[in-house]
C-alpha cells in the first residue's frame, strides 16, 4: 500500500515535470551561450530594420529568460533570428542557458 | 563640393544612427509613470512597480523579492525598452497584463518611461563582458 502511494506520488511528479522544472547547468550552458554573444555580446549593437539596441540579457531573471526562450521557441515572440535560434534547442538546452546567462555577475 | 555634399550627407546619417540609439524622453516623468498607480484620468492601475520592482531596487513597493519571471527592466537599453512597450501596446506581443498597461501609456509616456529605467544601473548588461 505504502510502495503503491510512492509509485503514485513518483508518476504525478514524473507527469508535471515539465519544461520550467528541468534544472539547468551553468556549465552546460556555458559552452551554448557563445552563439548568444554574436548579437548579445557586443555592447550598443544594434538590430537591423527596426533598429533598436539588442537587449541586454546577463544578469536578467532566470524565469524570464526561460519564458522568453520558450516564448520564442513556440513561435508566441517573433524576432525571425531568435525563434530559429531557440527552436534548435532542447527543453534542457533552453534551461542550461538561461542558468548561466542569468548567474552572471557585471565586472563594472 | 561633392566632397562636402558628400561629408554632409555622411554626417546626416551618422545622426540618424545615433538618434535612433539613444531615444529621447522625460526622465524625471518617467520616474513618475512607473511609479503610478492612477492612469491619466485617475482610475486606479496597476503601477509598473507592483510586478518590476522599485527602481533598481529588485523589490515590489512592500519590500519583497520582485518575481524573478518578470524581467528586470531596471538598466536596460531605453530603445529595446520603447519597442518592447510598442510591441505590446500594438499586440505584436502576447502578455494580456502588458498589452492593457501598454496599451495605456502614450507614446511620450513609453519614451519617458523608457529613458528613465535606461538611465538606471542594474545587475543587467551585454555578454562582451564574458568572452574568454
Amino acid at each position: 500500500m505504502k510502495t503503491s502511494l510512492i509509485l503514485l506520488a513518483g508518476l504525478l511528479i514524473a507527469g508535471n515535470a515539465h519544461a520550467a522544472d528541468l534544472k539547468g547547468s551553468p556549465k552546460a550552458g556555458k559552452v551554448l551561450a557563445y552563439t548568444c554573444t554574436g548579437c548579445h555580446g557586443i555592447a550598443e549593437y544594434k538590430n537591423a530594420y527596426p533598429s533598436y539596441r539588442v537587449p541586454k540579457i546577463a544578469g536578467q531573471h532566470e524565469k524570464y529568460l526561460l519564458a522568453a526562450l520558450h516564448g520564442y521557441k513556440k513561435g508566441e515572440r517573433n524576432h525571425p533570428t531568435m525563434k530559429a535560434q531557440a527552436s534548435s534547442y532542447s527543453d534542457q538546452d533552453i534551461a542550461d542557458i538561461a542558468a548561466y546567462v542569468s548567474s552572471l555577475k557585471s565586472k563594472k | 563640393m561633392i566632397i562636402r555634399t558628400l561629408l554632409i550627407a555622411s554626417s546626416v546619417l551618422f545622426a540618424g544612427n545615433l538618434a535612433a540609439a539613444n531615444i529621447k524622453g522625460d526622465a524625471a516623468n518617467g520616474k513618475k509613470v512607473f511609479e503610478a498607480s492612477k492612469d491619466t484620468k485617475g482610475q486606479a492601475v496597476a503601477a509598473c512597480t507592483s510586478c518590476h520592482g522599485v527602481g533598481n531596487t529588485g523589490k515590489l513597493p512592500d519590500g519583497s523579492a520582485a518575481p524573478d519571471v518578470n524581467p528586470i527592466v531596471a538598466g536596460q537599453y531605453s530603445d529595446y525598452l520603447s519597442k518592447a512597450l510598442h510591441d505590446y501596446k500594438n499586440k505584436k506581443r502576447a502578455h494580456i497584463g502588458m498589452q492593457g498597461n501598454a496599451g495605456r501609456l502614450s507614446d511620450k509616456e513609453i519614451s519617458d518611461v523608457s529613458v528613465y529605467l535606461g538611465s538606471l544601473k542594474s545587475p543587467v548588461h551585454d555578454l562582451s563582458q564574458h568572452h574568454d
